[in-house]
């Protein structure tokens, strides 16, 4: 009797979870559109030794079928709820062995009883690396506290430190500056704050100055006093070569007329062995011609293309969702606007990669409120690709943050703060707040 | 059929949690609600391994948590003391251990009564209740081990398990163990200073992967020294215990009374001490605001006194937000004269972290409000607060931003008690289109940033009341006539009462004293005859105000004159 019943039970228990797992037949569509996944990493370029493109679906998607195929290795991954997270260990082998290849990727997502297929899209992987270590100042959205907290990520896996301290610039910057010097102005935007109507907030900065700090003889130095006018000067980039030095310039601040408080783009011979200018300056953007304002510079490591931000006016322009990147091809000053880069939110605070190849900046791209750091690639023709952002483990940790990825820098090595020590010492001992 | 023992036990218990709950509900409950105000707990696996990044992560989890209750007024002050109750009897059963004695347990009551004073603050953390409960648990459990090595496992297992867990919990841990086990006559003095040595290593071991100064790493979830309050009464009560000899193996009815007495009067001080029913009374104003009950916000800032600022700004708004502007203007007072209409930004009492920047958000001067936000959630760090992201989600849904509405959707929707509400909301068509742009304003000058803001869109009948108003209490009768002429006509086809006696003020200066500039030009102003009679009528009887201002302030005391020449406020 006892067995009966077992058996019974047994069987009964079969078919229940038989009928249980099986769905009703899923119907196939194509759609004619990319896939809505966040963030969007549809046709990007991206680095091997970048981390898992982690992604989510937008789209309410139960169960979603990611097929990667490329020339040498083919993987199927399956997600039941909506987010699409890569093995560290497949995605490593799968960005080595396809190097210089595209990868293609197809989303299937079973949304209600359909399965919808959608267009496939692609990811080139380049031979040239991205330096390792992405720096970033992790601040509120208003940029008024108290220098936020930096942060140590590691491009290549999902590991990030805080770095230990608080430090006076708000951007890393002008730590990483390469050569004997150390070019940074002694006014950070926050100088002033005023609210207007259409932008958030303008942060302003008044009488700033350049200054350098000398690495070698550990002394800081005005470079302002070497140029002519009390003009406002801020952004001062030196030339890897050390013989330029680049800035940006505007007159004293009037808060009657913002609309028109515009940066010009200068550049002028810089003798590294007296650290003082020597010639007229160039100009390279005159912003009341142009009626833009050039901000936050960013030389290539061979000094051969200029990124910066341009929006409408004023110095910090955060808040001003027309700012946008554009580069600059120094020989000849032209004109790359990076169409393909830039976004109808904030794009800005450019830095270049040590390789030339790669550059991070920030943009407020998705919401408008707050910055996340986006890479972009430069291919050997100077041609720049679509952005991607920097992977989270988790898809949705950008949906939930609530703080800005200010200021991102690249660098190859974990970042010893000693060295921040030494100029925060000086900076401390001259009384000068940068 | 329960023992005697339990049934005692259980009255006890039932007492002190009759009692907490008293306390919680009806006599302090705004401080609750506050707490769940001030944190934001998302319930997705990076938040949950952000805990993991601090030691004491279940400790703090768990408050978190717990914490979400507490917009529930009665549950949320049930499930605390359901907490304190847990506490108390583990507790009370490590003293029965301890101390081989009868009705000990009623001693425990003093670790209940320290915790129930030190959480009516809000700077109490309630992971420390937790990081002390882990810690009577873990004790709990270590003394049901009976084998040597098992034990000496356990302990340095423990010691780890507790510290990741508990945070500062680890040290009355080892302090119990220590008194437990030589009160069982282990003296294994080798054993407890490795203990000892493990407690203090780890935290200074992982100093560095948490990024945390050293003395933060062994005090954590300890903030500050009066958080250390109920492990010292517990440390003391268990010392007293141990090293007092007594003579009986019960306790008499007398000893029994004068326990209880002893610490309902400990309580009884101890609240008298730290209870602040100001500060409650300020929460509950903002509270009755918050949920729109103007009338309650007017009665409650009248039970503050008119020299409460932050009494008259609710105030204030509450009259702006019930449409009883200007008419009600001044029916109070206003010692503070035209700082009742905003507060400083460096204010650092509650509206910093609770209610930033109400001003702007019930003005619509929503790129204000946010920024007000924006920089309550800095000083809020390292916590965020769920009510700041409803108002940064009520800002973007104001002002018709579907990105940052949707943003701040996707965070709401993760929250406990506040998915729903999120779901509900969409995106409102935006206020300040047609707006003028580029008009630059000091957030520090809050009159000139008023005026800025009307100058931008002088369609917002409330900015433009509001800043009338706000020139008829700083007594700026020039500012209010251009103001009025320039923005507020098209509002009032028939002029309200307090603004004609304002204009007819300024309008026809009194010719003695001749302190008013005639700016602004009369016959620009349709101004009721009858109220230029009685102001002609005010004059006359003005010169008897030396001897008869009682009976003017019958007659006048609503009026606007009377509070420009004559009243306290006025004079100031």
């Amino acid at each position: 009797m006892m067995k009966c019943f077992c058996f019974y039970i047994s069987w009964l228990s079969c078919l229940f979870f038989l009928f249980g797992a099986c769905r009703p037949f899923a119907e196939e569509r194509e759609a004619d559109s990319l896939p809505p996944i966040y963030p969007d990493y549809c046709n990007v370029t991206i680095p091997p030794n970048i981390a898992p493109l982690n992604f989510l679906m937008r789209d309410d998607a139960e169960q979603v079928e990611v097929k990667l195929k490329g020339k040498k290795i083919e993987y199927t991954y399956i997600s039941n709820n909506g987010k699409v997270q890569f093995p560290q260990t497949d995605w490593q082998e799968m960005l080595e062995r396809e190097q210089g290849a595209t990868i293609q990727v197809t989303v299937r997502a079973l949304i209600g009883n359909e399965w919808v297929v959608y267009r496939p899209f692609k990811w080139e992987i380049t031979y040239d690396t991205l330096d390792a270590y992405l720096l970033y100042n992790s601040i509120s959205p208003d940029q008024l506290s108290d220098g936020g907290q930096w942060r140590e990520r590691h491009i290549e896996t999902f590991q990030e430190r805080k770095l230990p301290g608080k430090y006076r610039f708000k951007e890393a910057k002008p730590y990483f500056s390469p050569g004997r010097y150390i070019a940074f102005a002694t006014c950070s935007p926050d100088a002033g704050l005023s609210i207007s109507s259409d932008d958030f907030w303008v942060l302003y900065g008044k009488n700033s100055s350049l200054y350098l700090f000398d690495k070698t003889q550990k002394e800081l130095r005005e470079v302002s006093d070497s140029l002519a006018g009390k003009m406002t000067r801020a952004y001062p980039v030196l030339s890897p070569d050390g013989k330029w030095l680049y800035y940006c310039e505007a007159p004293s601040f009037d808060p009657d007329s913002l609309n028109d408080w515009r940066f010009s783009l200068y550049r002028t011979a810089f003798n590294p062995r007296t650290g003082r200018c020597e010639s007229p300056m160039d100009t390279l953007y005159e912003a009341k011609a142009k009626g833009h304002t050039v901000t936050y510079l960013s030389l290539s490591p061979d000094g051969h293309d200029l990124l910066y931000t341009l929006s409408s006016y004023g110095m910090s322009p955060d808040w001003q969702q027309e700012a946008d990147l554009q580069r600059m091809i120094l020989p000849g000053q032209e004109i790359d606007s990076l169409q393909v880069v830039n976004s109808d939110a904030f794009d800005g605070q450019p830095f270049w990669a040590s390789d030339g190849r790669w550059f991070v900046f920030n943009s407020k791209r998705g919401d408008k409120l707050y910055g996340k750091p986006y890479f972009c690639y430069v291919d050997s023709a100077g041609v720049a690709h679509k952005p991607f952002l920097l992977p989270q483990r988790d898809p949705a940790w950008y949906d939930y943050m609530l703080r800005s990825m200010d200021s991102p820098i690249l660098v190859t090595q974990p970042v010893d703060t000693g060295i921040f020590a030494v100029l925060e010492q000086q900076l401390n001992n001259e009384n000068i707040k940068p | 059929m329960p023992d005697k023992d339990t049934i005692f036990r259980v009255f006890v218990a039932v007492v002190a949690g009759i009692c907490g709950f008293a306390f919680f509900r009806w006599f302090y409950p705004c401080h609750l609600e506050a707490r769940e105000q001030i944190q934001l707990l998302l319930f997705t696996p990076g938040c949950f391994v952000s805990y993991l990044e601090k030691p004491a992560w279940l400790a703090v989890y768990l408050a978190d948590c717990l914490e979400q209750f507490f917009c529930w007024r009665n549950g949320g002050v049930l499930l605390m003391v359901l907490l304190l109750v847990a506490e108390w009897w583990l507790a009370a059963r490590f003293l029965r251990r301890l101390v081989d004695f009868m009705h000990i347990e009623l001693y425990a009551l003093f670790l209940f009564a320290a915790e129930v004073i030190m959480l009516g603050q809000l700077t109490y953390p309630l992971s420390v209740v937790f990081s002390l409960s882990l810690a009577l648990l873990g004790i709990e459990l270590y003394m049901h081990i009976r084998t040597r090595v098992l034990s000496v496992l356990s302990g340095v297992l423990l010691v780890l398990l507790l510290y990741s867990t508990a945070g500062f919990g680890v040290y009355l841990f080892l302090l119990m163990l220590v008194l437990a086990e030589s009160k069982q006559g282990k003296f294994r003095l080798a054993y407890w200073l490795f203990l000892a040595a493990e407690s203090v290593v780890i935290p200074l071991g992982l100093k560095k992967l948490y990024a945390l100064p050293g003395e933060t790493m062994c005090l954590y979830p300890i903030e500050s020294v009066y958080s250390l309050c109920p492990t010292v009464v517990w440390i003391v009560l268990v010392l007293g215990l141990c090293f007092v000899p007594r003579r009986r193996w019960y306790m008499s009815w007398k000893e029994q009374l004068g326990v209880w007495m002893l610490s309902f009067l400990f309580l009884y001080i101890g609240l008298g001490i730290t209870t602040d029913f100001r500060r409650e009374r300020l929460l509950a104003l903002d509270k009755a605001y918050t949920d729109g009950r103007w009338s309650d916000v007017l009665r409650l800032s009248e039970r503050l006194g008119a020299d409460n600022r932050l009494a008259s700004y609710y105030r204030t708004l509450a009259l702006l937000r019930s449409g009883q502007l200007p008419d009600a203007l001044l029916n109070y007072a206003y010692p503070a004269g035209a700082e009742s209409f905003f507060l400083p930004w460096n204010l650092s009492d509650l509206p910093d972290r609770f209610s930033p920047g109400e001003v702007y958000y019930a003005l619509k001067d929503w790129n204000m409000a946010r920024y007000a936000v924006m920089r309550a959630q800095e000083k809020n760090r390292p916590d965020e607060s769920i009510r700041l992201v409803k108002r940064l989600a009520e800002i973007s849904r104001n002002e018709g931003d579907t990105l940052g509405l949707e943003k701040y959707q996707r965070i709401m929707e993760r929250t406990l008690f506040y998915s729903s509400w999120a779901k509900e909301q969409t995106v409102l068509p935006d206020t300040l289109a047609g707006a003028e742009k580029n008009r630059l304003r000091d957030p520090s000058d809050f009159k000139l940033s008023l005026y800025r803001f009307v100058e931008s869109d002088r369609r917002n009948k409330d900015a433009v009341d509001y800043l009338l108003c706000y020139c008829l209490v700083d007594r700026d009768l020039s500012t209010f006539a251009e103001v009025y002429r320039r923005w507020g006509v098209q509002f009032y086809p028939e002029i309200p009462r307090i603004y004609a006696e304002a204009l007819l003020m300024q309008m026809l200066p009194e010719p003695k004293k001749g302190r008013r500039t005639k700016k602004t030009q009369p016959e620009t102003f349709v101004i009721p005859e009858v109220w230029k009679k009685a102001y002609a009528d005010y004059l006359s009887v003005k010169k008897y105000a030396d001897k008869h201002l009682e009976a003017l302030q019958v007659v006048y005391g609503k009026s606007y004159w009377y509070y420009y020449d004559l009243s306290e406020e006025g004079k100031r």
